[in-house]
């Protein structure tokens, strides 16, 4: 019964999805607009935590504070939201236009990319960047010499430049179109 | 001059798109760090400040001038050239007038600020000159940020002036 059940919605889930009317070509460029500006806004203060990051050279720990708080308000209300209303414009742009999810090669990178960058920052890079933040605050004098804190920043230091080779690539990737269209079998 | 062929064309658009999203993305960032910044928080704020102007020299002026020059570039190459639409001129005295008077307006009371506070970091909350750019730029960067916003809004819409809707549809549709 339950089995079923779960079967029936899946079902009606995925006619559902299918059966949706494609956006206006209006609508469309709107939607597309808004994923411009999420995804600039993500690439723009990528940009700013890489260079905060590797141009402040604290000699202190209130001077690592200082840059360490600039990048976790980045973090929190730049990066964060502009990265989900990327991801959640691309998701519409995916589901109500042409584009589809896996008809185009390019279309599928993107979204296996967005989805490691996202996963990668969520479970490393973000909490990363907090433990840094809250020591620095709770010992400002002596986390220069705290080895987790040390850990960390080197960590972050070796990822974050691969973490905005990704971003600028999918950035590439959205404007060249390469790769031909994939071949959907049945 | 010769124009661009499809190929070439697509990655100066790539170029293009990427200084712009860093402009756009650094706009906002800056921003956001001003209207977090409080100068009467003790010394320690004015890191903030410092770190504002570091991004302002090191992110956004130059992506704001590769922005310009790939844009410029864009439609020199591009058939129809600079003046043949009106939504590209737009974006073009848009750009103009942003980079002006952050030239004339923000970074000399921005310069102006962080001098007063390496001087005298105890005591630059209560300088009249550094109180009133900070009144000042706080009131101006939001109308900056968004005419920024708007101006990369524009490429992406469908009320392109000056391209008939039949063409802006077609070219929509394109894949």
């Amino acid at each position: 019964m339950g089995h079923t059940a779960f079967c029936n919605i899946l079902l009606i889930t995925t006619k559902v999805i299918v059966s949706v009317k494609k956006l206006g070509s209006t609508s469309r460029a709107w939607l597309k607009g808004f994923h411009v500006l999420f995804t600039a806004a993500w690439v723009g203060a990528a940009t700013c935590m890489i260079l905060i990051h590797f141009a402040s050279n604290p000699t202190n720990g209130i001077e690592a504070h200082g840059a360490l708080s600039a990048l976790k308000l980045i973090d929190d209300w730049i990066i964060i939201p502009s990265a989900i209303g990327s991801m959640l414009s691309g998701l519409l742009m995916s589901w109500l236009t042409p584009w589809g999810f896996f008809k185009w090669h390019w279309v599928t990178v993107k979204w296996i990319c967005t989805i490691a960058v996202m996963l990668f920052g969520t479970f490393f890079l973000g909490p990363w960047l907090n433990g840094m933040e809250a020591m620095s605050a709770a010992n400002p004098q002596l986390v220069m010499q705290d080895p987790t804190f040390l850990s960390n920043r080197l960590l972050m230091s070796l990822s974050i430049g691969p973490q905005m080779i990704l971003l600028l690539f999918m950035v590439f990737i959205s404007v060249l179109k390469p790769w031909k269209k994939a071949t959907i079998k049945g | 001059m010769n124009k661009l062929g499809e190929t070439g064309r697509a990655w100066l658009k790539g170029l293009h798109i990427l200084c712009t999203a860093t402009w756009v993305g650094t706009a906002v960032c800056t921003t956001f760090l001003y209207l977090a910044y409080r100068p009467d928080a003790g010394p320690e704020a004015h890191t903030l400040l410092t770190t504002i102007k570091s991004i302002d020299d090191g992110v956004l002026v130059p992506s704001a001038v590769s922005s310009l020059l790939s844009g410029l570039l864009l439609v020199g190459l591009s058939p129809g050239g600079l003046f043949s639409r009106p939504w590209v001129i737009t974006k073009l005295i848009g750009t103009l007038v942003v980079m002006l008077s952050g030239i004339l307006f923000f970074s000399p009371r921005m310069n102006a600020m962080v001098e007063i506070v390496t001087a005298d970091p105890q005591r630059a909350a209560e300088n009249p000159t550094f109180l009133s750019n900070h009144q000042f730029i706080s009131i101006a960067i939001g109308p900056q940020v968004l005419v920024v916003l708007c101006l990369a809004l524009i490429s992406a819409l469908p009320w392109k002036w000056g391209i008939p809707p039949s063409a802006t549809s077609s070219s929509s549709q394109r894949k």
